[in-house]
């Protein structure tokens, strides 16, 4: 089936650990412009706009109304989605689908800065059960990992390897916040947050905000000499309780990314894909997964990492943007690894360019310990 | 209907949310705060395209999608477009104590401003305020850079 929506802007900020020296709206109204000028679309040309943001992070009830000017929305229909931005691509694409709209803008941001991240990571677990004894995202993050690790027999060093090749790839990149040469050693004597996990496993928290125009079929040929085209997606979540769930199963993933893969025509992803951008907030996420995307086998993350197949120049480079280990907008995200994903299959990816790139994709979570799963594929 | 409880009281879990936030305000809103502190005049912005006088300036005027940067003072006169009486207290934050009640709180548009904005208005009693009213900003003597540099507003005869 041809594919009926497409990229046709794309932009993001430069990720920092505070940008306090500009509002919120300063931030989401320069990326709001550079992507409308990357579409070559004006204000009167947006039919809707979907945006992302989390009140807790933002310090403001229905947060989304600050960005009402800044996203050219007044008199216009927007919505929100209170979590991670590949979501709000999604719900972007169902206003293009239901017929309602032919371009629809889709912005996310966050200031990590701001906030608390333990309070606020802490305040998404069951308040009965569950916030009293501290679970935060980092302790519920360290009993995944350990869970994976132990059934699968990948070690701390393994983990430490994807840190190093992000933070490496990251210099690559000139969005990222940290980028830099380290070494297995230094992963590994860095101090301990949660066992396994060790102070450099864990992604920085940053500032920062994407936007994305999409268009239907008939705008996006009309208006773009480059429309990057949606050619699947899937969506799917896991029980929010982590006690229900297989920790390092990943059934919610597996079936976004089986949804994806079916709508883009592709059975063997290894082969077929030519870079992949995940949201992995820790380390060991990266290799959990690559292989619950079926990029390997199960306990086989660590292997195809070590031997460069998914470093740049490898046969699929898993997040040659650094990913989030390299800067971590909380929920902004996912819509940075799609942003990442365009630029990509555009051959705009300046010097982490994966040479001749034709099919990306571009994977975000939601909630805790990959909750919720968004997986898209897009090409030219 | 509604199930008898048999307990005397089902339990409630209390929860305490408490958090801080350093809220970036950015060069607009910094700018408005500066002048008015050390000069103690009300400065609004001029968007490029609509021509109105936006005030508090912010940075983008929303209904051209245009960016401001031509700075006017407006006020401090200007004229009530709505008010009301607030008979409940509230704890005002800059100062941790409540508010006296009753106090009257309006939408001023300043004398060269577009928009309206929020404040405190002297006079508290609804049969004495009205939509029109002349009004003045009244300003602290010392003042910290924040909207409670304005006082309030208090009527005019002219
Ligand atoms: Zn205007």
């Amino acid at each position: 089936m041809n594919p009926q929506v497409a990229v046709i802007g794309a932009s993001q900020t430069k990720f920092e650990s505070d940008k306090g020296y500009e509002a919120i709206i300063e931030t989401v109204f320069n990326v709001v412009l550079e992507a409308m000028a990357d579409a070559g679309v004006k204000r009167d040309d947006l039919d809707s706009i979907v945006t992302s943001s989390v009140d807790l992070w933002d310090g403001r009830t229905a947060s989304n109304q600050m960005l009402t000017d800044v996203v050219g929305a007044i008199m216009k229909p927007e919505s929100r989605v209170a979590g991670d931005g590949l979501g709000a691509a999604f719900q972007g694409i169902m206003t293009i689908l239901a017929g309602v709209s032919e371009i629809t803008l889709v912005v996310s941001q966050c200031r990590g800065s701001m906030g608390a991240y333990y309070e606020i990571s802490n305040w998404v677990f069951d308040p009965i059960y569950q916030q009293t004894l501290g679970l935060d995202y980092l302790s519920a993050g360290a009993l995944q990992a350990n869970h994976y690790m132990k059934q699968f027999g990948i070690s701390q060093k393994d983990c430490a390897r994807v840190v190093i090749k992000n933070l490496r790839d990251a210099q690559n990149n000139p969005y990222a916040q940290v980028a830099r040469e380290a070494t297995v050693d230094e992963v590994m004597d860095s101090p301990m947050l949660a066992y396994p996990i060790k102070e450099m496993d864990v992604a920085p928290i940053s500032d920062g905000a994407c936007a994305v125009v999409l268009a239907s079929r008939e705008k996006a040929k009309a208006l773009s000499k480059k429309p990057i085209w949606i050619l699947g997606a899937g969506s799917c979540l896991d029980s929010h309780y982590l006690g229900d769930r297989d920790l390092a199963g990943g059934d919610a993933l597996i079936r976004a990314s089986k949804k994806a893969y079916g709508m883009a025509g592709i059975s063997d992803p290894l082969e077929e894909l030519d870079v992949a951008e995940v949201s992995a907030a820790f380390s060991y996420q990266e290799l959990l997964w690559t292989e619950l995307l079926g990029f390997c086998g199960r306990g086989e993350g660590a292997k195809i990492l070590q031997k460069g197949m998914t470093s740049l120049g490898g046969t699929l480079p898993v997040n040659p943007s650094g990913g989030m280990i390299a800067g971590n907008p909380v929920t902004v995200a996912g819509l940075t690894r799609l942003v990442e994903a365009v630029l990509q299959v555009r051959g705009e990816a300046g010097a982490r360019q994966v040479r001749g790139a034709r099919k990306a994709l571009a994977h975000g979570t939601t909630g805790c310990c990959g909750q919720g799963q968004y997986v898209m594929i897009v090409g030219n | 209907m509604r199930r008898e409880v048999q307990q005397e009281e089902l339990l409630r879990v209390p929860v305490h949310m408490k958090l801080h936030y350093r809220f970036p305000a950015g060069a607009h809103y910094e700018r408005f705060f500066k002048e008015m502190k050390e000069t103690g005049r009300i400065m609004g912005v001029r968007c490029p395209e609509c021509r109105r006088v936006l005030v508090p300036p912010r940075p983008v005027c929303g209904e051209c999608f245009a960016r401001t940067e031509e700075w006017v003072q407006v006020g401090p006169k200007g004229t009530v477009v709505a008010y009301t009486s607030i008979c409940f207290s509230f704890i005002d934050l800059t100062t941790g104590k409540p508010r006296p009640i009753p106090y009257g709180a309006g939408l001023i548009q300043l004398d060269g401003a577009y928009s309206a904005i929020n404040h405190i208005l002297e006079e508290g009693d609804p049969g004495k305020l009205y939509i029109g009213m002349r009004v003045e900003a009244v300003l602290k003597e010392k003042r910290e850079g924040n909207i409670g540099d304005i006082l309030y507003f208090k009527g005019i005869e002219e």
